[in-house]
């Protein structure tokens, strides 16, 4: 895929395109230490590879095309002027730390929208979906994945279910009470039981 | 109960006044800050169950548009020069950590030998403990700590690059980890290699000097480039 439409290629990103399979995320790491210090090329680049991840993480939670797309947008400015900071070493993996980045940026849209007015249609939801391919991930990255799948699948299964509301649908305890038809209190109890569980199962 | 409080924020369900009030102090509790970030790690495995869906194309040129600061003078390959205004950036980051690393940038910076590599060396809870980077220009190796984490430890830290399967030492770190490596050629090219890995083990005074690590990993990273590929002009 070309970066800017133009026949020529950037050979840095071609270069960069061929390394990923094998060693994805220190990519997206070297991407991300390169726009911290001004590299709109490579600040492109990552934008590139990990843009239907965060279109797919906005659509689920926004459930409404042109939000995503202002949210996909705010996510990648804040991006550009917080990558110093993950540079640091502090940010996790760099698509989990966009995820953050993302997810915040749709909740905080969500929280000021306030009561949800869009019931949640699930013929709606599937029909948005475009599939597209998965940015490779490298092994210490899969291995998170499967570590916090695993732990989730241990807890009980409000808990569970309350969680992945709230985390892919951007739900309110309310709003989680509402789609599980149970007590508020038996929701929050359970979701924070349910992340005590999670923090100590990744501790393991 | 902040740990739980950082929990239910990055999650999403804290909302109204009280997600208000733990914004607040979000910004100006560096330790509150820490418990988000680890919240944020923790649970951004599970950004990888959602399905990626292809974009309409042209959200770039919006998202350029609104990139603060001018864009950077273009050079071969359309990467930017290493610029005053990315490097302070990078040392300003560091520098909210540790005040003794930024004080060690800046020097760098202000000598006028810029960097070509840096590598952010993080312990066993990725958490940032050295900083290293290269003066070409003077064949050394400068290692900067954040914080204090190497203060209090029995033994020697050793610096080692790992080339394929072998370990190589690199040199011995002061006790409080600030330390500058006079490195020859060869080692120093291999050390600052993009990709290269670091590691520091605490060695018992009794093995320092060893030709392996007889002591413990408590930190390692990865070499980086800094800008563009080769080692930048000299002067601004």
């Amino acid at each position: 895929m070309l970066l800017d439409g133009s026949e020529r290629l950037d050979p840095q990103a071609v270069t960069r395109r061929r390394t990923l399979p094998g060693d994805a995320s220190a990519s997206l790491g070297h991407l991300l230490a390169q726009s911290a210090i001004g590299d709109r090329g490579a600040f492109r680049a990552l934008f590139e590879i990990t843009q239907s991840t965060v279109y797919g993480i906005c659509l689920r939670i926004l459930r409404n095309r042109a939000q995503a797309e202002e949210a996909l947008q705010d996510t990648y400015v804040r991006a550009w002027t917080r990558a110093a900071s993950y540079a640091g070493g502090l940010g996790g993996h760099p698509l989990g730390w966009l995820a953050a980045i993302a997810r915040n940026r749709c909740l905080e849209i969500v929280r000021r929208r306030g009561l949800d007015d869009a019931p949640w249609d699930p013929d709606r939801a599937e029909a948005l979906v475009d599939p597209a391919p998965t940015p490779e991930q490298d092994f210490a990255e899969r291995e998170q994945a499967r570590a916090i799948t695993r732990c989730l699948e241990a807890l009980e299964s409000v808990q569970r279910r309350a969680i992945e509301l709230a985390y892919y649908e951007g739900l309110s305890h309310t709003e989680v009470a509402a789609r599980l038809a149970r007590p508020l209190g038996t929701v929050k109890s359970g979701i924070r039981r349910g992340l005590i569980r999670l923090k100590d199962c990744l501790e393991r | 109960m902040i740990d739980l409080l950082a929990a239910e924020y990055v999650l999403g369900t804290l909302r109204g006044p009280a997600a208000q009030r733990f914004e607040r102090l979000l910004r100006s509790d560096a330790g509150v800050a820490q418990r988000v970030r680890e919240w944020e790690t923790r649970l951004s495995g599970l950004a990888h169950g959602v399905d990626p869906v292809t974009p309409p194309v042209g959200l770039w040129q919006g998202i350029e548009a609104r990139l603060p600061g001018a864009a950077p003078a273009a050079t071969s390959g359309g990467r930017s020069l290493f610029d005053l205004r990315g490097w302070r950036r990078l040392a300003i980051a560091f520098g909210l950590v540790a005040a003794v690393a930024l004080t060690g940038l800046l020097q760098l910076f202000l000598a006028g030998d810029r960097p070509t590599c840096y590598a952010v060396l993080t312990n066993d809870r990725k958490l940032p403990v050295l900083v290293v980077f290269d003066r070409r220009n003077m064949q050394e190796l400068a290692v900067l700590p954040v914080g204090s984490a190497l203060a209090s430890r029995d033994g020697a830290a050793r610096l080692w690059i790992a080339v394929g399967a072998r370990l190589t030492a690199v040199g011995t770190l002061n006790p409080d980890g600030e330390t500058t490596l006079r490195l020859d050629k060869p080692m120093l090219t291999a050390v600052m290699a993009d990709g290269a890995r670091l590691l520091v083990t605490v060695e018992p005074v009794a093995a320092a000097g060893a030709a392996i690590p007889a002591g413990p990993t408590v930190a390692e990273g990865t070499i980086a480039l800094l800008g563009a590929s080769q080692a930048p002009a000299r002067g601004i």
